[in-house]
This record gives structure tokens, C-alpha cells and sequence, in this order.
């Protein structure tokens, strides 16, 4: 995807700076996420990506202020120079349904099954006061646009009788029907077959174009995330631990994370012991004082276990981690038998 | 070349009722497959939902009987579907099968140990001692410490479920191991863990598997021979690296065009209205 940044000094559509959420777990507090930081410029397509409990799905609960009752936040989330915490009833109602846009994993979730495809497009645009006739002609021509070509047909169709890709598609027209400004595609297409993934991400990547998009999209595959977005930040336990360019995050990741991520991935083209992160995932509230990667990284020393290392820039990358300068470039997880078996020890806790 | 495992001609036909304007019918899951799979081999069978691979997996475990066609283990038919007991036992020693979700596949109320001891019990004539000794050389196998293996699946993890329910597969020593999607929910990072731990305890054990999976990545990592399908059909066989360095048939190759890898830029194919 080309890149297209700000103009120089222009604010970033979205900036969230040092965003940390705590959520009520039976009357205690427990941190969700702990350090999150990106920008996402008009335009711009950035890749959330991190395992399960990573704090990517959290992270855009608090962009859209979709937050369980007692959840405490700190830390900036703006939205065109606005903070969204800070929002009143009238300008959150404003922002939620005009300026951002969201798109599930699972859209058959997300639509009301007892009403026809039609009904549910048209529903916004006959609440904003928009004429019948002219809501459906809007819904058919979206439709249209995310490649749907007997529109007209499935207006009058209900979504069991959509396949999967289908209704994704009818997710995505209804997205953009009221043109936000900000699109969050949360694992739009993990439930989809991988043909059917590619054909959505077409067209989520041709609206976003045309009509100029921010879009966070969250994911917990970095490949499909490097081929669709312009940058990505990487998380893991409710912290951003790297965020960089996606045309080169395959040869320039410095964070034992990534490059961990990128080495576990199985490969179509060739056959080779796969270097396993020792451990499971762990939770944003399970990790101590240090690195909250300490635990499974394999280059963790006393200071990464003292102390949390602050997002900082190391070539164009922005990387939290104390040892990112020493360990460039030298972090190879080729497989040698000996070290795998190593490996594998410690990985009996997984 | 010996033969461990023979699907000939294999078909399943499940009849549909009629619903919201379809008409009532018959749907082709499976349609006139046929494979082969040596002692200690990896077979898999690849494919999209749809595609009829789970339905292949079902039937040569028992869950469910083929409309027509022969499946073979070690040169006899296993056609008896409604076998006594006593050749159910017996087929359950020969095949043991490994779900996607380990979760919903270990029972909520035992402990792994418990899982695993309860079906040797039904099994082998053994005595407690002999039993405990199994169950620990199993979890070792698996990389499952003692404490997980006195816990309940609640208190796991998800490789580390996935792991009991393997070590329990593997119980009976049993010649094949249907492995249904088996690393497909899992986090990357731990996707890894199993994929190498599946590779070495078919190295250390001799047992073949069976792969039923939708990843091409999982499945070039895990085994030698691969069954391309496609709504109920085998459209390409062969060995796994020549099947995905060189695919002959255009649904394989448009399925491997579709695996996001760096530098890929996903394409509309045609205007898929008519798909329903």
C-alpha cells in the first residue's frame, strides 16, 4: 500500500500518548493496558498487531469510549486534536456515529438476524431523516462498491442466507454509509477462508484509498498486517513494544518480540525447525516491574527485569527495549539442533 | 511401498431438508476420494470450509460412515461401523484423533492425569503403579510438568491443552493420529511449540498423521504427502514440497496466491455475487 503521511506539521488524525487502562475485576482494579502509544494519519492504515490478551482489541474499546462502567484511564487519546475522554454526551454521540466506523471479526455478531440486509443499511440514513427511496439507493450503490453485484437481491435477503464473506462485505458498505473519518477493522477477516480474506482486504484497502481512511486494523497476523498497512505497532501484555515501517518490518525488526513473531510463523516455501518464544502469552497484569516480555525473551538481563523500558526511537523504528541498539541485527533464531532442544525445555511450561 | 492407511473412492452424500425457499436435496460433501498413507507418514489434506476435508477425517475415525467407498487399515476393511465393543476398542488402539479446540474436547470435570489414566484403565490390564508410570512419561513427552497434569483444562492455557489432548491421543500408542485443524487456534509463538512438537514425537514414536488443515504454512512444516480438495473433490496430490513449489491445478494455485507473505497485495478475483 503507498504511504501517504501528513503534510509537515499537520496533527495526526489520531494520537494516542502513554494510554494505560485499568478495568474493575470483582471491585479491584486490574491494568489492561500499560504503555500504548501510535498516530494514524488521514489516510493511513496501521496495523495492530499482538496475540491473544495482547490489549489490541482494548486499545480501540477506549478509541471508540466503549468502556465497561469503573474502567480508569490515563494517558491522551485524541481524535482530531479532541480528547475522546473528555467527550460530552452530544460530541461522543457525534463522533461515534459520523466520524469512526468499526468492523468485527465476526460479522454474523454484529447483524440483527431478524431484519433483511436492507433494513439494516438503511437504518441510519432513515434515522438521520433521509427518504426511503433514497437511503436504499445509497445502501445499493455501497454495495456495489464492495463488489456485490446483485444488490438489489440482497436487500431483500437475510444475513443466514449471506456466506461469511458475504456479510463481511455488507459490514464494510455499512461502515462507510455514514463516511467516518476513522475506520477500526478489528480480525476482519480471521474467520474467513484465505481466498475469501484476500478478497475483503481488497476491498477494505480500495474504500480506505478512495476515500482517503484512516483505518487501525487489528490482527494477530503480522504478514497479512505488513502486506495491508503502512506501519505497525506491535503489542504484547497491554504494551506497544515496537512500531515501525510495514514494507520493511521483515528485515528491520529490532525487538526480540518481533523478530520472535516473525521467526514462529510457518512458511509456504521452505521447511525448517520453527524458533518457538519459550512460555505462553502472558497477561497485561501478570507482568512485573521490567520488560513485560522479560519472562520469555531469551536476551532479558537484570535491568530488563528492574526496570519497564519507555518507547524510544532507534532508526526509524520507535522499539521498548533497554538492549535494541546492542541486539540489532544480531537476533537470529535459525535452527540449530542443540539450542532448539534448549529451546524446548524451557518451553515445557507453555 | 506399504500401506498403513487406504481411502478408496470415498464418497458421503448428506441428505439436506428444504429451508427459507431451498429446496430439500442432497449435498456431495465428499466426492470419490482416494489416498494412501505409510506407517509413520504425514499425510495432509488441505482445503477452504467447505471442502470436505473434516468430513474425510470423521469417516476414517468412525464418527461418521462414507456413502460409498473403502477405507483400509493395514489391508482390512474397516467397514464394520456398528462393531461390538470389543473391535470398537480395538479400532480406538489402531486411530486416536485430535480436535482444533482442546477445550471443548477434554472433559471440564477431570484432571489431565485422570483423562489419560481413566482410558488406559479401559484398555490394558494394568495395575496402579504401571498406569502412573504411563501417564508420566506421557506429559514428559508433551512438556507437561506434574502440576499441569494434576489440573483441570480450565487451569491450562490453550498449547497447554492442546498438549494434554495430544498426550492423551497418544495414550494407546496408536499406529494413526487424525490431527482436525489441531494447531489452527493457537497464537502464533505457541502454534510453533506444538508444530515442533508434533514433528519430533512423529520422529520419536512412529505414529502417522493424518492432518486435516486449512494453513499451508502448518502444513509444509508438518507433513510429506498432501490432498488438495475442493468442494468434495481431490484436485491435486502429491508430495507437499512439489504440491506447493509447483502447483498444477488453478484452485491450488489460487490458493497459495492468496497467503499474505511481504510484498503481497491483495487482489479482487471476480465479482462474487453469484457466491453464496
Amino acid at each position: 500500500m503507498n504511504s501517504r503521511p501528513n503534510p509537515p506539521g499537520a496533527d495526526p488524525l489520531v494520537r494516542v500518548s502513554h494510554l494505560r487502562l485499568d478495568i474493575p475485576v470483582r471491585g479491584e482494579p486490574r491494568r489492561v493496558l500499560h504503555d500504548v502509544s501510535f498516530e494514524v494519519g488521514a489516510g493511513v492504515a496501521l496495523g495492530l498487531v499482538g496475540e491473544s490478551g495482547s490489549g489490541k482489541s482494548m486499545t480501540t474499546r477506549v478509541l471508540m469510549r466503549l468502556l465497561p462502567h469503573g474502567a480508569a484511564t490515563d494517558g491522551d487519546v485524541l481524535f482530531d486534536g479532541t480528547p475522546v475522554t473528555g467527550m460530552d454526551r452530544r460530541a461522543l454521540r457525534r463522533y461515534r456515529s459520523s466520524e469512526v466506523a468499526m468492523v468485527y471479526q465476526d460479522p454474523r455478531a454484529a447483524i440483527n438476524p431478524v431484519y433483511t440486509v436492507g433494513a439494516f443499511l438503511t437504518e441510519a440514513l432513515r434515522e438521520q431523516k433521509v427518504s426511503r427511496k433514497e437511503a436504499e439507493e445509497r445502501a445499493v450503490a455501497l454495495l456495489r462498491e464492495v463488489g456485490i453485484t446483485d444488490a438489489p437481491r440482497r436487500m431483500r435477503q437475510y444475513p443466514h442466507q449471506l456466506s461469511g464473506g458475504l456479510l463481511q462485505r455488507v459490514m464494510i458498505a455499512s461502515a462507510m454509509l455514514t463516511k467516518p473519518r476513522l475506520l477500526i477493522a478489528d480480525e476482519p477477516t480471521t474467520a474467513l477462508d484465505v481466498t475469501t480474506q484476500e478478497e475483503v482486504m481488497a476491498i477494505l484497502d480500495e474504500q480506505r484509498r478512495e476515500r482517503g481512511l484512516a483505518l487501525v486494523f487489528i490482527t494477530h497476523d503480522l504478514d497479512l498486517a505488513a502486506a495491508v498497512t503502512d506501519r505497525i505497532a506491535v503489542m504484547y501484555a497491554g504494551t506497544v513494544l515496537e512500531t515501525a515501517a510495514s514494507a520493511n518490518l521483515h528485515e528491520t525488526a529490532l525487538h526480540p518480540y518481533t523478530v520472535g513473531l516473525l521467526a514462529s510463523r510457518p512458511s509456504t516455501v521452505d521447511v525448517k525447525r520453527l524458533w518457538a518464544i519459550p512460555g505462553r502469552p502472558v497477561s497485561a497484569f501478570e507482568a512485573g516491574p521490567g520488560c513485560v516480555f522479560t519472562e520469555r525473551c531469551p536476551f532479558a538481563q537484570d535491568r530488563c527485569r528492574a526496570e519497564r523500558p519507555a518507547l524510544r526511537t532507534v532508526d526509524d523504528h520507535q522499539v521498548a527495549c533497554h538492549r535494541a541498539e546492542e541486539l540489532r541485527g544480531r537476533i537470529t533464531y535459525e535452527a540449530d539442533g542443540h539450542a532448539d532442544h534448549q529451546h524446548d525445555e524451557q518451553t515445557e511450561s507453555v | 511401498m506399504s500401506e498403513l492407511l487406504g481411502v478408496e473412492n470415498l464418497r458421503k452424500v448428506f441428505p439436506v431438508r428444504a429451508s427459507a425457499g431451498e429446496p430439500a436435496g442432497d449435498l456431495v460433501a465428499v466426492d470419490d476420494v482416494s489416498f494412501t498413507l505409510p506407517p509413520g507418514g504425514s499425510l495432509a489434506v488441505v482445503g477452504e470450509s467447505g471442502s470436505g476435508k473434516t468430513t474425510v477425517a470423521r469417516m476414517v475415525v468412525g464418527l461418521e460412515t462414507p456413502t460409498a467407498g473403502r477405507i483400509t487399515l493395514d489391508g482390512e476393511s474397516r467397514e464394520a461401523a456398528r462393531a461390538g465393543r470389543g473391535a470398537r476398542k480395538a479400532r480406538a488402539r489402531q486411530i486416536q484423533m485430535v480436535f482444533q479446540d482442546p477445550y471443548t474436547s477434554l472433559d471440564s470435570r477431570q484432571t489431565i492425569e485422570g483423562a489419560i489414566e481413566e482410558l488406559l484403565r479401559a484398555h490394558f490390564d494394568w495395575d496402579a503403579a504401571r498406569r502412573r508410570e504411563r501417564v508420566a512419561e506421557l506429559l514428559d513427552q508433551v512438556g507437561l510438568d506434574k502440576r499441569q497434569g494434576g489440573a483441570r483444562p480450565r487451569a491450562l492455557s490453550g498449547g497447554q491443552r492442546q498438549r494434554a489432548a495430544i498426550a492423551r491421543a497418544l495414550a494407546l500408542e496408536p499406529r494413526l493420529l487424525i490431527l482436525d485443524e489441531a494447531v489452527a487456534a493457537l497464537d502464533v509463538s505457541v502454534q510453533a511449540q506444538i508444530i515442533n512438537l508434533l514433528t519430533d514425537l512423529r520422529a520419536e514414536t512412529g505414529v502417522a498423521y493424518l492432518f486435516i488443515s486449512h494453513d499451508l504454512g502448518v502444513v509444509r512444516q508438518i507433513s510429506d504427502d498432501c490432498v488438495v480438495m475442493h468442494r468434495g473433490r481431490v484436485v491435486e496430490a502429491g508430495r507437499t514440497t512439489a504440491v506447493l513449489d509447483d502447483p498444477q491445478d488453478a484452485y491450488t494455485r489460487r490458493l497459495l496466491s492468496a497467503v499474505p507473505r511481504p510484498g503481497w497485495v491483495p487482489r479482487r478475483r471476480a465479482t462474487s455475487g453469484a457466491s453464496v
